[in-house]
């Protein structure tokens, strides 16, 4: 009863300050938001990262000299790098004693009008499945069926953002392709890639001049990139960075990219977007903090005569302390969800816009990684609701019934 | 003028419907993303979104103007009932009627669809608290 009169207390005060239960609410939904943006950005982020690197599967990669940089982009962003070297460097690299496997790779970018209204300008990443390592174990298990399949001449596999499905038909440079499969998402560049086999790649640049709008200049002795898998060092192996540097003293023509510069590299582009972000959140938390306990330290002055009348009518010092209480628990409720919702919304909606925008990638964690943050989120909003209403709340229980009546006259 | 509000906010909401996909995020081919040739540049599937969320922001204007110039308890509950309509609608439109283009890193896709969605969102909480409004007018 008594907390069913404490509740009903709350609710008439709160229609009566409306506008300003309104503010403290805003507050705490900005504080919340911000919060749980660069959480989410974060973790987003990360996560991404660790299953690129894992999809990327080579522990190096090598491309013409100068132009790893570009590579590093292309693997963020998804924008074509296309550049060529000899295909000879592979053998070179294949006959270090540290280097376990290779595979080459082509970039090719799609003509502007490849026939779907809806997908052009496509990277294209031409693939040998003989000696492929990377690309292959990163097919959706759906689209196995379980077995090992061999990818057909006249097949290709799609990046899980293309929104392509097993089956559909694509056409570049005058030849059309069938979707084989589709890579599971990793949130990096690659997502939006199509992978085709190197030998059907330097057939359609071969047929490319009869069946094409445009041509397409290449020769077969070209590639783009050597994915290099490293012996274990147990095995005779050398650690990344050793390895790195022996190839590019011995093989002036190459430079080499380690998937650790690319950590690094997301890591720098995210760190001050982030630190913005989490002290501006910080900062608005100690302001909403202040300004709940501020109004609520107000509200409890200008309530001294009604607060006295109650106590004198019978209400407990526990009634009157409730009742504050719960006011300030429902702002830092109401707020943090309302924030927690607008972010979280926002986040994941403009996921490919943020991504874009702050040139890292993003993969959507699952709702099981979404719960823990939010409940944290929500934990810390209540708290500060709390905090901030305790000294006002005890202040007002403490009130003598004469005293406040008169005090408040 | 109190009165007056709802109409006020759906018609801005109606505003912003119509900036969304023209400018604001823009669909691709449009706004920020317009070809710099146009010749070569391929039709895209959400040039009918576009389109289509045009009329829905036009219907959305005039229903905040109705609300606006006469602010009465059932033309307030009714004009919000048809925000609520229009509401998902313009969610449908680019999810199911008229779709928009494949690539997830279309600017249709990155930008437009999720502010249409979050206008959709808002367009519903407008419209419920209109109808709760309208029936608290005598």
């Amino acid at each position: 009863m008594k907390h069913f009169l404490a509740a009903y207390l709350v609710r008439k005060n709160i229609r009566r300050r409306l506008f300003r239960y309104l503010i403290l609410v805003v507050s705490v939904a900005a504080a919340v938001g911000m919060q749980v943006s660069a959480a989410l950005i974060d973790r987003m982020s990360r996560e991404s990262l660790e299953l690129g690197l894992k999809r990327l599967g080579a522990d190096l990669v090598a491309v013409p000299a100068g132009l790893d940089a570009e590579l590093q982009k292309s693997y963020l962003t998804g924008d074509a790098a296309i550049f060529y070297m000899d295909r000879s460097i592979q053998d070179r690299i294949s006959g270090f004693d540290f280097v376990a496997q290779t595979s080459p790779q082509l970039f090719i970018k799609s003509l502007a009008n490849a026939g779907c209204c809806s997908l052009w300008n496509i990277y294209l990443v031409g693939f040998d499945p003989d000696t492929d390592f990377t690309i292959k174990p990163w097919l959706a298990p759906r689209f196995t069926r379980g077995a090992e399949r061999k990818i057909g001449a006249d097949e290709v596999l799609a990046g899980a953002a293309l929104g392509l499905e097993e089956g559909n038909t694509l056409r570049f440079y005058g030849q059309s392709f069938k979707v084989g499969g589709i890579l599971s998402p990793t949130g990096m560049g690659l997502d939006r890639a199509v992978f085709i086999p190197i030998r059907s790649a330097y057939r359609m640049a071969r047929e490319s001049k009869t069946k094409a709008e445009q041509e397409l200049d290449l020769s077969p002795d070209k590639i783009s990139a050597v994915l290099i898998k490293l012996k274990a060092e147990k095995d005779g192996g050398l650690p990344a960075y050793r390895a790195a540097f022996e190839l590019e003293q011995r093989i002036p023509e190459i430079s080499i990219l380690q998937p650790e510069e690319l950590a690094m590299k997301i890591q720098q582009n995210l760190s001050t977007v982030l630190a913005g972000l989490r002290s501006a959140s910080y900062a608005i938390w100690s302001a909403t903090a202040l300004l709940i306990a501020l109004v609520f330290a107000m509200a409890t002055n200008e309530r001294k005569r009604e607060i006295g009348l109650m106590r004198a009518m019978g209400a407990t010092r526990g009634l009157i302390f409730r009742m504050i209480m719960m006011e300030a628990l429902l702002v830092g409720g109401t707020g943090s969800l309302i924030g927690l919702l607008c972010s979280t919304g926002l986040v994941l909606g403009f996921s490919s816009l943020i991504s874009q925008s702050l040139g890292v990638p993003f993969y959507q964690p699952g709702l099981g990684k979404l719960v823990p943050l939010s409940l944290t989120a929500l934990a810390l909003a209540l708290l500060t609701g709390m905090i901030a209403g305790l000294y006002p709340a005890l202040r007002a229980s403490r009130m003598e019934p004469y005293q406040a009546i008169r005090s408040g006259e | 003028m109190a009165k007056r509000v709802m109409g006020i906010i759906m018609m801005l909401l109606g505003l912003a419907l119509i900036l969304t996909p023209w400018y604001l995020f823009p669909v691709c081919g449009r706004g920020r993303y317009a070809p710099k040739d146009p010749g070569i540049y391929p039709r895209h599937k959400c040039a009918n979104t576009l389109k289509a969320e045009t009329v829905l922001g036009l219907l959305t204007i005039s229903v905040g103007a109705i609300s606006l110039v006469r602010p009465r308890r059932k033309i307030l509950i009714g004009s919000s009932a048809a925000l609520l309509i229009l509401s998902g609608l313009v969610a449908l439109f680019p999810l199911q009627i008229t779709g928009l283009c494949k690539m997830a890193t279309m600017p249709c896709r990155m930008g437009t669809l999720p502010a249409l969605i979050t206008l959709s969102i808002l367009m519903a909480i407008i419209g419920v608290a209109g109808i709760i409004q309208g029936r608290g007018w005598k």
